[in-house]
């Protein structure tokens, strides 16, 4: 069970970033071994479609839960094609690591 | 922001998924509605007997009901909005007209319960983090995927 | 060569409509010229409304072509995606998933380029249409028509621009307000841009805009501030500090205000509201004269 969680940095202290498409970072989380992970989204700048090619990353990458700030429609449609479950989470002031700790409840 | 209640879909999903086991019936196709009832349910007044009774009053029966003599569509239009066919429209009109006669003519109680229908655009909430979150096709499991929390409720975006 | 005038302006509801239609009858009135009014508002084209007996003479279809990928020749080398300047292409190579995202593509072509497999072929998918109205003038009244949803105002501009012959003298473009690419579409290829304001800090605000646009493409333009008298002086200091030539002021009045609403513009105009006019068409006369005197001598 591979999850994405956005950040807006390359560390675990990194405060979790609201944006999906336009996400600084992507930490990879795998719920069974409790191992993470951190790629840059290169994505980030690009002028149009940004959700679409983020989505498409995370298809690639076979991630099955995405938990961010807020999803636009065109990344919605292909994420929802793919059966990825898309999580939202408001609170400000969150870290990755918050969001990890969560989960591991 | 419009919640509703998700407790009786959930026990309608444990109840069919059990009944597929059993006979494997035809799939269901759902049926898509525009928006969940603005209420959980309607009771009579002023009468005397204390029996319990109610009838189910399905999301998509609601959805009809409102679409034909609501919206006043015809048939036709409103089986289109709802991504199913004519025939079947008309069925859960018809079922949803009779479930009404019998509880205002049996003075019971009208429930709404979530039926076979789907929202537009499928999503939930968790009364415990407030997460919000979709639940793919393919997943068996209804609870919140970041604190497990059973108590989610759709919410209509 | 046709002298071509662009009405825009930053605001919306400032009274661009108002402003074109009329400058085309004046015009027409006074230099008695072959003179086509165009409506470029492809999203709300609304001129034909002021012309009562206008009869609709032609239509014509306008296409944007959007690459679709055959996913049976497709190998899912991404190449396309690659060209794809507008990120308009998914291709999903673990899943074969290969699909193009119309509400992205601008029809660009590179795709086609890219595909070495043949796999992407073009389908014709309609945005709008061109039509053509007989307003008892000699040449009928053109406009875009976009269709509801497409997001390819620039594109319907363009096509409908084709749709202008050269032999015409005089063009008016009414423009869609704002400043996006649909009206630096409108502008872009214009002789002289009239910006139709009003005296309110909305009108002022906008009207900056307009004109950091106008000089970022360096083309001459002035300014018409309609409803005036209404608001404040504000507008008159920027135009006094930038030296913006000042066509004309239309007064605002109420009873005119009503007439537009009830659709007619060019019957019983004020006698106020006509002055204004005739003296701003006589300041453009001026321009049109030198234009064609440049052009007669460049030939």
């Amino acid at each position: 069970m591979k999850t994405v969680i956005t950040s807006e940095g390359e560390n675990l202290n990194a405060p979790f970033d609201k944006r999906f498409g336009r996400a600084a970072w992507f930490c990879i989380y795998d719920e069974g071994s409790r191992e993470s992970s951190f790629i840059k989204n290169e994505n980030a700048s690009v002028t149009g479609g940004a959700g679409t090619r983020s989505a498409e990353k995370m298809i690639e990458l076979g991630v099955t839960k995405i938990i961010s700030g807020d999803f636009g429609p065109k990344a919605k449609e292909l994420l929802e094609k793919f059966n990825i479950q898309m999580v939202i989470l408001q609170d400000d002031n969150l870290k990755v690591q918050n969001i990890i700790e969560k989960l591991n409840k | 922001m419009r919640i509703f209640s998700l407790d009786l879909y959930r026990e309608y999903s444990l109840l069919s998924s059990a009944y597929i086991i059993i006979a494997m019936p035809r799939r269901r196709r759902l049926r898509k509605i525009v928006a969940p009832p603005g209420f959980r349910g309607y009771k009579p007044y002023g009468v005397n007997s204390s029996k319990n009774e109610s009838v189910e009053l399905l999301y998509e029966e609601y959805e009809a009901i409102k679409l034909a003599d609501y919206d006043l569509m015809n048939h036709l239009e409103a089986s289109e909005l709802m991504g199913i066919s004519r025939p079947t429209f008309a069925r859960i009109y018809e079922s949803a007209r009779r479930k009404i006669a019998l509880a205002l003519v049996e003075t019971k109680e009208i429930k709404t319960t979530y039926g076979n229908a789907w929202m537009d655009k499928n999503w939930f909430i968790c009364k415990d983090c407030y997460a919000r979150f979709t639940i793919p096709i393919n997943t068996r499991s209804h609870e919140c995927p970041i604190c497990k929390s059973g108590e989610i409720e759709t919410i209509k975006q | 060569m046709s002298y071509k005038i662009t009405v825009a302006s930053g605001k919306g509801g400032t009274g661009k409509t108002t402003v074109a239609v009329n400058l085309f009858h004046f015009l027409k009135d006074r230099l008695n010229s072959n003179i086509q009014l165009v409506d470029c508002d492809v999203e709300e084209p609304n001129d034909v409304i002021f012309f009562p007996n206008a009869v609709k003479i032609n239509q014509e279809k306008v296409s944007q072509f959007i690459p679709e990928i055959d996913i049976k020749k497709c190998t899912f080398c991404r190449k396309c995606v690659e060209y794809c300047e507008f990120n308009a292409i998914v291709v999903i190579p673990t899943v074969s998933f290969a699909e193009v995202n119309s509400s992205l593509c601008h029809s660009c072509g590179a795709c086609l380029v890219a595909c070495g497999e043949n796999a992407i072929s073009e389908i014709a998918q309609p945005i709008g249409h061109v039509n053509f109205y007989d307003i008892n003038s000699d040449n009928p009244l053109a406009e875009g028509n976009l269709k509801i949803g497409s997001a390819m105002q620039t594109m319907l501009i363009k096509e409908l621009k084709k749709h202008v012959s050269d032999q015409i003298e005089i063009v008016i473009y009414d423009a869609p307000p704002g400043t996006s690419c649909p009206v630096v579409e409108t502008i872009v290829d214009a002789d002289y841009i009239i910006l139709v304001t009003e005296p309110t800090p909305f009108g002022l605000h906008d009207l900056k805009l307009m004109v950091n646009l106008l000089d970022e493409v360096k083309k001459p333009f002035g300014v018409i501030i309609n409803k005036a008298g209404l608001g404040n002086n504000d507008i008159y200091e920027l135009i006094e500090k930038k030296g913006i030539e000042l066509l004309g002021e239309i007064p605002f009045t109420r009873e005119y205000a009503s007439h537009y609403a009830a659709g007619n513009l060019l019957s019983d105009i004020p006698e106020e509201i006509s002055l204004s006019f005739k003296e701003i068409v006589s300041k453009l006369e001026n321009r049109i004269i030198i234009y064609e005197g440049n052009n007669y001598f460049k030939w």
